[in-house]
């Protein structure tokens, strides 16, 4: 999300790759055969799979900007795109949650690491995105999720700091 | 050691430094898991004084427990602790009880604003400090390389390559592992891979660091295609190789390696080693073993040559003189294209291939065979056909003489010419009637018609190799040793002929002027093809090319094989190369051409001048700038990018205004790179307007047409806001486009080609280049016109002859040689009134043109200026304030005791531009906005040398040998190698050449045994021989071995004259340089008495030492000390106040001072006081560093005298102060606004104290000391009690201004503005 963020870019933009080949590896393209007819229809005349895939995380709000020269490459969720991913871990049953909890869950359901929690500079470097800084990449990136919650109304900053994220849009 | 531990002493030693330096208020949230009682026992080591307050939060431990491990550790400083960040905040309101706060958290805390205005590490100051903790550890500093290790993560660390997280998981892999190569190993912990060789050179840690960190981000940014690219290679590679082991172990890497990409983890990084995966990405070409067959030697692709790489590697051949090389290789090439063109004849475009031997070597030339170009040449270049004219409607000259096929096209058969009473007169009658009638005048002899025949006979034998002299001239001409001697022959034939129909000119014209004319005619016309092209209004245009029988066609090649031959045994191979490259440009020796009224009286009749090349050809044309090619491009965008550098402040959008551009899509291309990148951070949006003049019209239409990839670019651009792209559809005069500029003026104006090239004969203007390999030329001073111009005076047989000749049918015998010349003069009123006024168009103006006008007269200042391709390129300003200013901070900083004020700055620079050859740009880096110190230092050094020298040696012309022509010519070697400057001046009545080199440090003098001043002694020596061959009688330099005396010799002369036509030299100057470049260079050259200095600038030492002399060789090199003292005598120039003048200018006045200095924003940020009772200079702008520009109205006097002497300068600004008020006990206090006093204050009170009176106070006392106020307000009370005050205040809206003058950029990027909109202010 961060705009500088080409560790994150330069990484991810084949995940959804990994993930498809991950799941034809394990031949689970046969528990859904239309899905399956649906992307080899996609892909004829195209060069190969992974452009495929590529072009899919794209379309899907996840990667942008989408001209090919721009070099400070990101991903940004699209408003929808983060208004789904709110309300996955943020069911009505419970409205409103910390940012921390909303940032843990964000790691336990999706893997998503955004950079707001203590451990997160130690955990990407495990997983091998050295290069992020808390105070130049990860602090700013957190900011930023606030700031796009916040103008989508899922967010409230209170007062003394605290940061509240629910599902239900509001606006202060 | 575990990473908690690494944190806890990198914060405690952070903390302990803070402390100690006085900090009593430190807070850090989001901290990484830390070992409190690491953290506690390294604060007790530390050291920390009494009274100090420690919250430690989200460490597992609280207060209580804090407590005991300090009391254990024998920390006793600390009296309060807390393992809540909330009571810490509260300890801020009582300072009295916690009068230092030290409060640190793991993650974040919310509800604690206040500690937000604490100071507190950055994660990159802990993974510093860290880094030179463990400098300080045994267990990080067992041996040399260690340490050297982590001093370069420092390094690396500042640049933000490391984060602080990478820094201690590496610290904590190294403790870890054992032995010396423990951190080898560790440092895929760094996101780096594993290398072993990473102290095999202690020299080579830095180096070999960065490498790694290049190929990680290398393998990070590839994109998954391009990998796949890089395994088919490999496996290509594979399949190709004999030696197969090496190729599977690639593959391997490169399974890895994509691994990697996919998952970077320590572990899968510590699978790969450094030098595994270089060979990845530049694997080895296969090699053929030794046991390859014959078979297997074809199937290895041979090295592959084009035509130009072909006329190096046989200019190469020619220097090394492999003459059994070059014979075969001619025959070669000759067989194989005469085999292609005997192939097929289809009048298409093919390849033709041949095999040749480069040093033993077999490679295989591969060129394209044009069918169509050889078509034409055969069918103008016959026994009986000797050039031609075409008339056709294609506009394009190439298209024109494919098309050559056609009934209206003319031959000139030199004994039909169709001119006569009967169209019976031929170029024998013609000649014969010369023969006779001068015979009978008794004035010389018969002969003429005898070289006629002679002529043709020559010519007939050339033609049987016209595809080879076409295709490859110099091969031909080198490998072919009876061609050489038969061109020899025609030239001198030719040369002969010429020279006595030039000769007789006048007598046979008295007799009979129509027979003498038409005979010129006809000679002229031989061996050119003439195309007149029909334009759609009815006019015509007229263009010529040489065929490649035309004697000065074959004279540059001829001429080129036998200079070149066995020269490389005195060459080095920097020389070699200069050479070699020199001999592939294409260069065309011969600027003008008549076109004859021949054949059929259908030719032009007037002189053409030189305007292309095709294929080698030399190719003439009456157009207004026919080039069109992109050189001069790669400048400008180098131009945008320093001025954003320079003016960090600019208004934005940057304004960049484009006229006539060519291939303007590329172009914007290349600039859009600017807001990419690093490159953002200055310059955040672009606006480019593109204009065009009526002359350039097409190129305006171009402009509108983008290809599919640049249309897309662009377009992202604009729909993202950065780009505003306007194409003004409009063509318009210059002077019109440049006038409205200023209505809205921009940052930069880049204006091409707007010089027309027409032929001229002496006078103003600026002659297109030549090789000085094949043209030698005279100094020639034009009184009148106070000008030093170099004019071509060819010794060579035919090139003067062929002049004369032009000259005598043009019927301006007498009056100079005609050439080709680039009207570039009335652009020096264009670049003046742009960017000198008051009211400018424009900051910077950028001209590239085929020529640029002479800088003596312009006022504005030369930034750059350099030749780029075809065109040359100029960059001007007003002055060099921005410039300056930017410098000033090193001076501060490298050299406190010398105190060098932006106009002194400004002047200097002003003085010596000129001799920076690269330019003065070079001195700001691109993506930072600041400059280069080591740079500066060193430009300082040379210039104040220059002015010491100008100051020893009155009169004195002083030129750069680092100009791009000396470099070609003067060099012996890399341009460390060469020294900075030469001097002509008269010493004794005798003419003294001076090479000086100037070596600068910011410390003492230093000695000859030093190794700067060695080598600097060493490269005045080598330049002084290479000048010494330049210089003196050239006769029989040549003949002597002395093969590049020549071209040195050229190059002398243009360095010298250039350096003539500066913009400090008056006319009388002028008039005594003419009078020694002629002695230099005259008819009877004198050799000067050469010397060699090299300079020694101490910038920071006072320290005296005397001359020194060194013998090099037969050279004497004086060494010379400049230390403080001289530099604060050459800053001041006390004769040009004495004197109160300076003959350096050409106005004969005061020397050249510096125009008021101008802010270095954009145009909304000028002010101009309007008070009359003001009298300083004065602008003010609201940049940094203004407050070093006071006026003399705040200089000190009286008894600040010796405050006023210690700065060295005349504005000392220590006397003066503001007063504020009174202490208790009534004491007045004072506010000195002074450069290096504190020029910051700070007025707090509650409502209705007086903030606002003191304020007016305030502004009331600067004025009266002659100071203008600039008062940002967002109080109307301001602005009415300014008003009341003051009768001239001058108010401007910050809405009008496109800017924010409060916005204040951070290292974050972020910005703060508190009054965006209501702000106004007010002068």
């Amino acid at each position: 999300m961060r705009a500088q963020s080409r560790w994150s870019y330069a990484r991810l933009r084949e995940a959804p790759v990994g993930s498809f080949q991950s799941f034809a590896n394990e031949g689970r393209f046969e528990e859904c055969e239309d899905a399956w007819n649906y992307v080899k229809a996609k892909l004829e005349g195209r060069p190969n799979f992974e452009e495929f895939y590529g072009t899919v995380a794209l379309r899907s709000g996840l990667a942008q900007p989408r001209a090919s020269r721009v070099p400070a490459k990101h991903f940004e969720p699209q408003p929808d795109t983060l208004r789904v991913l709110v309300w996955s871990v943020l069911p009505h049953s419970d409205p409103m949650i910390p940012l921390s909890e909303f940032l843990d869950r964000l790691q336990s359901t999706w893997g998503l690491i955004i950079g707001g929690r203590p451990d997160d500079a130690r955990l990407l470097r495990d997983l091998g995105y050295a290069g992020l800084d808390q105070d130049h990449d990860l602090t700013p990136n957190t900011a930023a999720l606030v700031s796009l919650l916040t103008e989508l109304g899922l967010a409230t900053r209170f007062s003394d700091g605290l940061v509240m994220c629910h599902s239900e849009p509001r606006f202060t | 050691m575990k990473r908690s531990q690494l944190t806890s002493e990198a914060l405690a030693a952070w903390t302990c430094k803070a402390l100690a330096e006085g900090e009593v208020s430190l807070a850090r949230q989001e901290l990484p898991d830390l070992d409190p009682r690491s953290f506690i026992r390294a604060l007790a080591s530390g050291g920390v004084p009494k009274g100090v307050s420690l919250a430690l939060v989200g460490f597992d431990e609280d207060a209580r427990e804090l407590e005991r491990l300090a009391r254990r550790a024998g920390l006793s400083g600390i009296s309060h602790f807390a393992a809540n960040l909330h009571e810490a905040a509260a300890w801020q309101n009582d300072r009295q009880r916690h009068p230092v706060i030290v409060a640190y958290a793991r993650g974040t805390v919310t509800g604690v604003n206040t500690l937000r205005h604490f100071d507190g590490p950055s994660s990159c100051d802990l993974a510093l400090t860290l880094l030179g903790w463990a400098l300080k550890q045994p267990t990080f500093t067992g041996t040399e390389a260690h340490k050297r290790l982590l001093e370069q993560l420092g390094v690396l660390v500042q640049n933000d390559e490391f984060s602080f997280e990478q820094v201690r998981a590496f610290l904590e892999a190294w403790s870890e592992g054992s032995g010396n190569g423990a951190p080898r190993d560790a440092l895929p912990a760094l996101g780096l891979l594993r290398d072993p060789n990473l102290f095999a050179e202690a020299c080579l840690i830095s180096d070999r660091l960065e490498q790694n960190v290049a190929l990680m981000a290398t393998l990070r940014d590839r994109s998954a295609s391009h990998m796949s690219g890089l395994e088919k290679r490999i496996h290509q590679s594979l399949a190709k190789a004999k030696n197969k082991a090496d190729f599977r172990a690639l593959v391997k890497t490169f399974e890895k390696l994509q691994n990697i990409r996919r998952s970077p983890t320590p572990d899968a990084l510590g699978e790969v080693t450094l030098d595994e995966a270089l060979k990845v990405f530049a694997p080895p070409r296969p090699e053929p073993d030794n046991t390859t067959t014959a078979d297997d030697q074809q199937e290895d692709e041979p090295t592959t040559l084009n035509e130009k790489r072909l006329q190096r590697t046989c200019a190469d051949a020619l220097l090394d003189n492999r003459n059994e090389e070059l014979e075969s290789n001619a025959e070669a090439l000759s067989q194989s294209l005469r085999a292609a063109l005997d192939d097929g004849d289809d009048g298409g475009h093919d390849e033709w291939v041949c095999e040749v031997q480069i040093k033993g070597d077999e490679q295989t030339l591969k060129a394209s065979l044009d069918r169509g170009f050889v078509a034409w040449v055969r069918h103008f270049c016959k026994v009986e056909a000797w050039g031609g004219l075409i008339e056709t409607s294609l506009p394009d000259l190439k298209h024109a003489l494919d098309d050559f096929d056609r009934p209206e096209t003319l031959t000139l058969n030199p004994e039909r010419l169709g001119v006569g009473q009967k169209g019976e007169l031929s170029v024998s009658t013609l000649l014969a009637g010369w023969d006779d009638d001068l015979k009978a005048q008794g004035k010389g002899k018969r002969g003429r018609v005898a070289l006629w025949q002679r002529f043709k006979e020559l010519r007939s034998q050339l033609l049987d190799s016209l595809e080879e002299l076409t295709h490859f001239p110099l091969e031909w001409f080198a490998g072919k040793s009876n061609v050489r001697s038969v061109v020899e022959n025609y030239l001198k034939t030719c040369g002969q002929l010429f020279g006595l129909v030039a000769k007789h000119y006048g007598a046979m014209a008295q007799s009979d002027p129509n027979w003498a004319k038409t005979t010129l005619e006809a000679l002229l016309a031989l061996d050119v093809v003439q195309v007149r092209t029909a334009l759609p209004d009815g006019r015509r245009s007229s263009k010529a090319v040489l065929l490649p029988t035309h004697p000065l066609h074959l004279w540059r090649y001829w001429r080129l094989s036998k200079l070149l031959r066995g020269l490389g045994k005195e060459l080095n191979p920097a020389d070699r190369k200069a050479v070699i490259e020199e001999a592939g440009v294409p260069i065309q020796f011969l600027s003008v051409i008549y076109a004859s009224p021949l054949p059929g009286k259908k030719g032009a009749a007037q002189v053409l001048p030189v305007a292309n090349d095709l294929y080698s050809l030399a190719t003439f044309e009456n157009l207004r700038n026919a080039y069109n090619g992109p050189d001069g491009q790669s400048a400008l965008v180098y131009s945008v990018e320093r001025f954003a550098a320079a003016h960090r402040l600019h208004v934005s959008p940057l304004r960049l205004v484009l006229v006539n551009p060519p291939q303007a899509g590329a172009l914007l291309l290349e600039l859009l790179k600017l807001l990419d990148g690093r490159k953002k951070r200055l310059v955040e949006k672009l606006r480019v307007e593109v204009r065009g003049t009526q002359a350039q019209e097409a190129r305006l239409k171009e402009a509108l047409l983008f290809d599919t990839r640049e249309r897309e670019i662009i377009e992202e651009k604009v729909s993202s806001g950065r780009l505003e792209l306007v194409v003004n559809r409009e063509a318009k005069p210059l002077d019109e486009i440049l006038a409205e500029l200023k209505e809205r003026p921009a940052h930069l104006v880049a204006v091409f080609d707007e010089a027309p090239v027409s032929v001229r004969r002496g006078g103003a203007g600026q002659r297109l280049p030549m090789s000085p390999f094949c043209v030698r030329r005279k100094v020639a001073f034009h009184r009148r016109w106070n000008e030093l111009r170099l004019e071509p005076v060819a010794g060579d047989p035919p090139f003067f002859e062929f002049i004369e000749l032009i000259k005598h049918v043009e019927g301006n015998e007498g009056e100079g040689t005609p050439y080709a010349w680039a009207e570039a003069e009335a652009l020096r009123e264009s670049v003046d009134s742009v960017v000198s006024p008051e009211n400018f168009g424009s900051q910077w103006f950028f001209l590239a043109d085929r020529a640029l006008p002479e800088e003596g007269a312009m006022k504005a200042q030369r930034l750059l200026r350099r030749r780029e391709g075809q065109r040359q390129v100029l960059l001007a300003a007003r002055d060099y304030g921005a410039l300056a200013r930017l410098m000033k901070p090193v001076f501060e900083e490298d050299t406190p005791n010398l105190l060098m004020p932006v106009a002194q700055l400004n002047e200097l620079l002003g003085e010596g531009a000129h001799l920076i050859g690269a330019g003065l740009l070079d001195l700001v880096k691109s993506q930072e906005g600041r400059v280069v110190p080591v740079k500066v230092i060193g430009l300082i050094g040379t210039l104040l040398a220059a002015r010491d020298f100008i100051q020893r040696h009155p009169g004195a012309l002083l030129v750069s040998t680092d100009s791009q022509l000396a470099r070609t010519w003067l060099r012996l070697g890399t341009q460390g190698e060469r020294c900075d400057l030469l001097g002509v001046y008269e010493s004794g009545g005798k003419l003294v050449g001076e090479c000086v080199e100037i070596k600068t440090t910011k410390g003492a003098p230093r000695p000859l045994t030093d190794s700067d001043i060695s080598n600097a002694c060493k490269q005045v020596a080598a330049t002084l021989a290479a000048v010494r061959e330049g210089l003196g009688d050239m006769t029989n330099a040549e003949e002597a071995g002395q093969f590049l005396a020549a071209p040195r010799n050229e190059m002398l002369k243009e360095v010298l004259v250039q350096g003539c036509m500066g913009r400090f030299a008056s006319d009388a100057e002028r008039s005594c340089w003419a009078g020694w470049l002629t002695q230099l260079f005259g008819p009877t050259p004198e050799m000067p008495d050469l010397r060699g200095t090299v300079v020694d600038v101490a910038l920071g030492s006072a320290e005296g030492k005397p001359e020194e002399n060194i013998t090099i060789g037969e050279m004497t090199v004086c060494l010379r000390h400049l230390n403080e003292v001289d530099v604060e005598r050459l800053l001041q120039r006390p004769e040009d106040v004495e004197n109160g003048g300076d003959t350096r200018n050409e106005n004969g006045g005061d020397p050249p001072r510096p125009t008021a200095p101008q802010p270095s924003g954009g145009p909304a940020l000028q002010f101009v006081p309007s008070q009359p009772d003001v009298e300083a200079p004065t602008c003010v702008s609201v940049s940094e560093g203004s407050s070093d520009r006071l006026p003399s109205g705040m200089s000190g006097s009286g008894s600040d005298s010796a405050e006023v002497a210690s700065t060295g300068g005349t504005q000392s600004t220590a006397a003066w102060s503001v007063t504020l008020g009174h202490t208790k006990d009534g004491q007045p206090v004072a506010w000195p606004p002074t450069i290096r006093g504190n020029p910051h204050l700070m007025i707090v009170g509650l409502s209705g104290m007086g903030k606002t009176t003191c304020l007016i106070n305030l502004c009331r006392q600067l004025h009266a000391g002659g100071v203008a106020p600039i008062v940002f307000s967002y109080h109307d009370d301001i602005d009415e009690r300014l008003s009341e005050l003051f009768s001239n205040v001058a108010r401007h809206d910050c809405r009008d201004l496109g800017f924010n003058p409060m916005r204040i950029v951070g290292s974050s990027g972020k910005f703060w503005s508190g009054v965006r909109i209501s702000l106004g202010f007010a002068v």
